[in-house]
């Protein structure tokens, strides 16, 4: 046999398929003699085991392989196994996409986020799925990797029981194969043992994959949304921690950093502008161009400040002569005189001046080379009239007398109005005394740099307060806020049963939460733990605030805004821009630091006065409890049962009352006709005060909130008594002064025992005035009237009371309970759906496998 | 392992005994090629789609030798069906815990989410077109051709005579073992044996009368098979992603809170059509139009353009052959000086 002539035959080529086409059939087959081709190559195939070890690697290398796919796919070579491995791409990719397209639909960092979570979590559990529910249970039940991979000889990773009809059992050994069957109990005498075990783990392995496309649909969604409800909250906290922290280091180094105005546009175009016109005089219209480019649109207010400090420093209502002037001058006069007399006549020669002449005159009225008012130009007229009369004079003696022209025609003809301007204004040049020399260059400069770069200063701050404070998702406070609320709720320990239950119903919800009070107060201990825990929530507000103690009662925030106004504002009076320099940093209210601090202030304060209400609130039931610090109950001279009255009042109060219930009056139904032969104290049993005669919703009671004694009690009891000396110590110094404070606060401004009808309404003697009847008053007096009756009360505005009675615990539970309500009842059907696939998933398992021994031969 | 057959084996009918009567109650008694049309096509997804949800699961979760790979395949339609239910569940059921106000809130997103899901199923599988039928018309070769594979399996005891199942299969399916077969024409039947490959070829621009047209046209519609799966795999998924995005815009909340599915109530459903379509429109109009500004703005018209572009270049790949006819010629390819071996 040839062996050359068959190497080099031309019988095929390499191709995908050799094709044979053309061997000779008669002949005996020519390979068979080659030793380098015919031998049959030894199998590569093997299993693939992967732990956590070498899981990278092969992650990587799958995706090398992937990637080598997708070339082989654009290039038209790939087979099937890498043209499968192309759905996985493109799963991945067209997630990717569409979750980079929701993104851009989203504003905050962290649902942005989610978007890629959702879309992670769903691939993610396809598949975990299939390893937790299948794999596993079967490795643990049978004893064998139902999911084992394996690599062929091409080097192709496969799953080794996709396909029943082929699997390479050669690729287990007989020893593994053994081992399995021993874990599954197969008799170790029994005939044909390697074919019985792999039939059963073959038919285990189709049941397998046959439960795993009956579950996988439903398991998978709920688990992945379930891994997004999870993630959801932490990552938020992370982003917003995250965020707040950027924001910091973005201010300190907006703030450190000098702004660098020159480069800016507008500074670029106000000094062009100020190049061009160097060493002019200041004209209306660049006054109008300048005060365009200086200007501060953030605040209308500073602008018009602004807009007149510069209109002052830039005009002057005087003008000044300059030697091009005369002959202006001297164009006016001959037009004036020319048409009286005509051009080029003796009498126009004999009389006009020319500029020297002028130039002279001028000179001696003392006009050149000073600032020049109205009353100037008035003796300037005056002037050239009497030196041109003068000419005429000499001018006529040469003259008969007939001939000679009467002064009166001369003066005539000097004061027509010409252009309509009057004889004054006619040589009053519309140039103004000021020019645009360095020194003004270098203050509008200066002024244009401070602006400029506090403008820039005061958009960082905004940015970072609306960031770190605004009401909207993921602000720093808002994050804060979410926390101690539910911490707040925590602490309270209100089962959750009777919360779900009253989520919508305020008067449920008013019951679960007082006895909820009731209960935390009558217990020492279980005060304290509350207390300590409020204690513990305001701290960390105090934190988040950034009090500077030392300095008094100013928070980061407020410090950060004057750290940025305060100099540019000294600066702007230095240069005598003090309207402005008041505008932006002055001590009224209406000026941009107090706008921005009191908004700092403000979205605090609401916050904070929810939680010291409650510390308030919390505290008061336990003065009660233990009839401690009660002077406006006890003290008042009340009999029982309007003692029973107050002391229900204000527990209602202070847990339930909105601010518009404490800005009209207390409604409250009480007895009208009390038992005021009963001047007991009332009693308090086991922390609970026992009510002998008040009985809500009894027949006959009114309201009695016209009752100012049980008013002024009302509202000593809840603000004026010192706290109970347990939640003093609790607090703590510093945070027990906060807390007097606010209380304080909150008894002048609601109204102490002058008012309490009506938040405009003034007491005299005995007679509590309406705001109509202050109008209507004989003695409508002012301060310096004897008969001045000052307003007893604070007066505030709304939004302050609004912020101080801060939300009510009623209303701060409703929206705690159906928050957590949905996520629970969403957790509790998919959560329990979860749960149950799962079971059913694991439990199949146990019957799988269950194929028939063979007969035992008989011999 | 050898299983009992029984002994009557001329009575069953199985791949290697000769044709008996039993065949022509049958619809197929060997593996036929079928016209790739609406109606075929209806037939065989309703086909699969019934025996995956009952007779496959049935044979698999018992163990059923006979399982196999298609039928593992094939019931993967079930977490695709079960799924997209469920997803759609994840988003709505729960809503009629919460309390009405949080309810309206919850069912706008979870609607819009559900409709998201349709979509996606609806686009993945319309999509596929884009690609297919364009390299159709061009290359003639229609990847997506069916044909019927008879299975005969072991009958599970020994009075079992049914042991035949029906598969459905694409001629391309494999493109490392196509069904070349199905597609030579029958001598016997008077037909040219060559007449698939000869059209093929002509379309191709490869010569009209070439001796093995076969063996000229596969290697490039194995190429053209492969470019266009590739193409077709990754387009639908950017396409599914895109249509999620376009039922994402707003106009169809007001759609989805008066649509109803109940087609016996004549009047609301007419009306639910109907303003499917304006819905339709509006959602179209401003997902390609975008709002705010920046990438907010485009990233819907950047969606689409990518679908399109993925689906365009893909084709565009189809077309370009990397064996140009020209070079078929086996003197091209065949280079006498160069030792060539078979393997």
């Amino acid at each position: 046999m040839n062996i050359d002539k068959v190497k080099n035959s031309t019988l095929s080529y390499k191709g995908f398929f050799p094709t044979l086409r053309e061997q000779p059939q008669e002949r005996e087959n020519p390979y068979a003699l080659r030793d380098d081709l015919i031998k049959p190559l030894p199998p590569e195939g093997h299993l693939v085991h992967t732990n956590i070890f070498n899981a990278p690697k092969h992650m990587i290398d799958g995706f090398v392989y992937d990637m080598k796919a997708l070339k082989k796919g654009i290039d038209g070579t790939a087979n099937d196994h890498e043209l499968g491995k192309l759905n996985n791409i493109g799963l991945v990719t067209g997630g990717a996409a569409l979750a980079t397209y929701l993104t851009t639909r989203k504003v905050t960092a962290s649902s942005k986020i989610m978007e890629f979570v959702g879309i992670g979590s769903f691939l993610a559990s396809m598949a975990i799925w299939p390893a937790v529910a299948i794999q596993l249970p079967t490795k643990l039940i049978h004893g064998f990797n139902v999911r084992q991979r394996y690599k062929d000889s091409m080097d192709r990773e496969k799953m080794f029981f996709n396909d029943p009809q082929y699997i390479p059992w050669d690729l287990y050994s007989e020893q593994q194969i053994y081992k399995i069957g021993d874990y599954m109990g197969v008799p170790r005498d029994m005939n044909n043992r390697r074919d019985y075990i792999q039939n059963r783990m073959k038919q285990i392995a189709t049941q397998d994959n046959t439960l795993w496309m009956l579950s996988a649909g439903f398991a998978v969604p709920i688990m992945s949304a379930l891994i997004c409800n999870q993630l959801e909250q932490p990552i938020k906290n992370l982003c917003g921690n995250i965020r707040s922290e950027q924001n910091k280091k973005i201010l300190s180094k907006a703030l450190d950093v000098p702004y660098e105005a020159e480069h800016s546009d507008v500074y670029k175009r106000l000094d062009s502008l100020l190049e061009m016109h160097k060493g002019q005089p200041v004209s209306r219209e660049l006054v109008n161009q300048i005060s365009e480019l200086i200007s501060y649109n953030a605040n209308p207010m500073v602008n018009d400040k602004l807009q007149s400090d510069l209109k002052a420093l830039l005009t002057s209502d005087k003008t000044v002569l300059e030697p091009q002037d005369g002959n202006k001058m001297i164009s006016i006069l001959r037009a004036n005189l020319s048409k009286k007399f005509g051009k080029d006549t003796p009498v126009m020669k004999a009389i006009m001046p020319d500029l020297h002449e002028l130039d002279s005159w001028l000179h001696e009225g003392g006009f050149i080379g000073r600032d020049l008012n109205k009353a100037d130009f008035k003796n300037l007229n005056a002037l050239i009239g009497k030196k041109i009369l003068a000419k005429l004079e000499v001018y006529n003696t040469e003259l008969p007398e007939n001939e000679r022209i009467a002064k009166e025609s001369v003066l005539i003809a000097l004061n027509n109005k010409i252009n309509s301007k009057s004889a004054v204004s006619r040589f009053r040049v519309v140039r103004p005394a000021l020019k645009l020399d360095e020194n003004m260059q270098g203050v509008l400069r200066a002024l244009a740099k401070e602006l400029l770069t506090v403008d820039n200063k005061i958009n960082v701050v905004k940015d970072y307060l609306l960031k770190e404070l605004s009401s909207a998702e993921e602000t720093k406070l808002a994050n804060i806020w979410n926390k101690s609320q539910e911490d707040i709720f925590k602490a309270l320990n209100i089962p959750w049963k009777d919360l779900n239950k009253a989520r919508g119903n305020r008067e449920m919800m008013n019951q679960v939460v007082r006895s909820a009070m009731d209960r935390i107060a009558a217990d020492k201990t279980e005060f304290e733990t509350v207390m300590g825990k409020l204690a513990e929530i305001a701290g960390r507000m105090d934190e988040f605030e950034g009090l500077l103690s030392d300095k008094g009662n100013v928070t980061f925030f407020e410090q950060t805004i004057s750290r940025v106004l305060n100099p540019t504002a000294r600066k702007l009076s230095e240069m005598g821009f003090e309207e402005t320099a008041h505008a932006l940093a002055g001590g009224k209210s209406n000026s941009e630091k107090s706008v921005l601090k009191a908004y700092a202030r403000n979205r605090l304060m609401g916050v904070k006065s929810t939680l010291y209400r409650l510390i308030n609130s919390l505290d008061m039931h336990r003065r009660l409890a233990t009839l401690t610090n009660v002077n406006g109950l006890l003290g008042q001279g009340f009999c029982r049962e309007v003692q029973e009255e107050v002391a229900e009042l204000c527990k209602r109060n202070t847990l339930f009352a909105h601010r518009s219930d404490f800005a009209v009056k207390f409604y409250f139904n009480g007895n009208p006709h009390p038992n005021y032969a009963d001047t007991s104290n009332i009693e308090v049993r086991n922390g609970k005060i026992v009510n002998k005669y008040y009985k809500a919703g009894r027949a006959g009671y009114q309201d009695v909130s016209s009752d100012a004694g049980m008013y002024k009690g009302s509202m000593r009891l809840m603000f004026e008594d010192p706290m109970h000396p347990q939640s003093d110590t609790i607090l703590g110094s510093e945070l027990a002064g906060k807390l007097k404070k606010y209380r304080q606060d909150l008894f002048s401004i609601l109204g102490d025992e002058w008012y309490f009808i009506k938040p405009d309404a003034y007491m005299t003697e005995g007679k509590v005035l309406q705001a109509w009847d202050m109008k209507m008053h004989p003695d409508k007096p002012g301060p310096d009237n004897p008969n001045y009756i000052k307003p007893k009360y604070k007066r505030s505005p709304n939004k302050f009371k609004f912020l101080m009675t801060g939300v009510s615990l009623d209303d701060l539970a409703m929206k705690y309970a159906s928050k957590k309500h949905n996520a629970r009842a969403w957790m509790k059907l998919f959560g329990g759906l979860g749960i149950g696939i799962f079971a059913l998933t694991v439990g199949a398992q146990f019957f799988f496998g269950k194929a028939p021994k063979p007969k035992e031969r008989v011999k | 392992m050898i299983s009992p057959i029984g002994n009557d084996i001329n009575n069953k009918n199985l791949s290697f005994t000769s044709s008996s009567k039993q065949e022509k109650k049958l619809d197929y008694s060997h593996d036929t090629l079928l016209k790739n049309n609406i109606i075929t096509r209806t037939r065989i997804g309703f086909d699969k789609f019934t025996n995956a949800l009952t007779i496959y699961p049935a044979k698999g979760i018992t163990g059923n030798r006979n399982s196999n790979f298609y039928e593992f395949l094939t019931m993967g339609m079930i977490p695709y069906v079960a799924g997209s239910a469920m997803l759609m569940g994840v988003f709505n059921l729960a809503n009629k815990y919460y309390s009405h106000f949080d309810k309206s809130k919850a069912a706008v997103v979870g609607r819009k989410l559900a409709l998201g899901v349709v979509f996606f199923g609806l686009a993945k599988n319309i999509s596929k077109n884009f690609v297919t039928k364009p390299v159709q018309y061009i290359t003639g070769v229609d990847t997506e051709l069916p044909y019927a594979k008879v299975n005969y399996e072991l009958p599970d005891d020994i009075n079992d005579t049914d042991v035949v199942s029906i598969e459905y299969h694409k001629v391309f399916e494999s493109v490392e073992f196509p069904r070349w077969d199905l597609l030579y024409g029958d001598d016997e039947k008077g037909e040219v044996r060559n007449k698939y490959y000869d059209k093929i070829a002509k379309k191709l621009g490869l010569a009209e009368d070439l001796n093995d047209s076969d063996q000229d046209v596969k290697p490039l519609i194995r190429e053209i098979v492969v470019k266009s799966n590739m193409a077709k795999t990754i387009s639908s998924y950017l396409w599914a992603a895109t249509a999620v995005g376009f039922a994402m815009q707003k106009p169809w909340e007001g759609f989805m809170n008066n649509a109803t599915l109940k087609f016996w109530k004549k009047e609301k459903f007419k009306q639910t059509i109907s303003s499917f379509g304006t819905a339709a429109k509006e959602s179209a109009k401003l997902f390609y139009k975008g709002e705010g500004h920046g990438i907010k703005k485009h990233s819907g018209k950047l969606m689409l353009g990518i679908s399109a572009l993925a689906t365009v270049l893909g084709v565009l790949n189809v077309m370009n052959y990397s064996k140009k006819p020209d070079k078929l010629d086996a003197s091209n390819v065949i280079i006498p000086s160069e030792k060539y071996e078979v393997c």
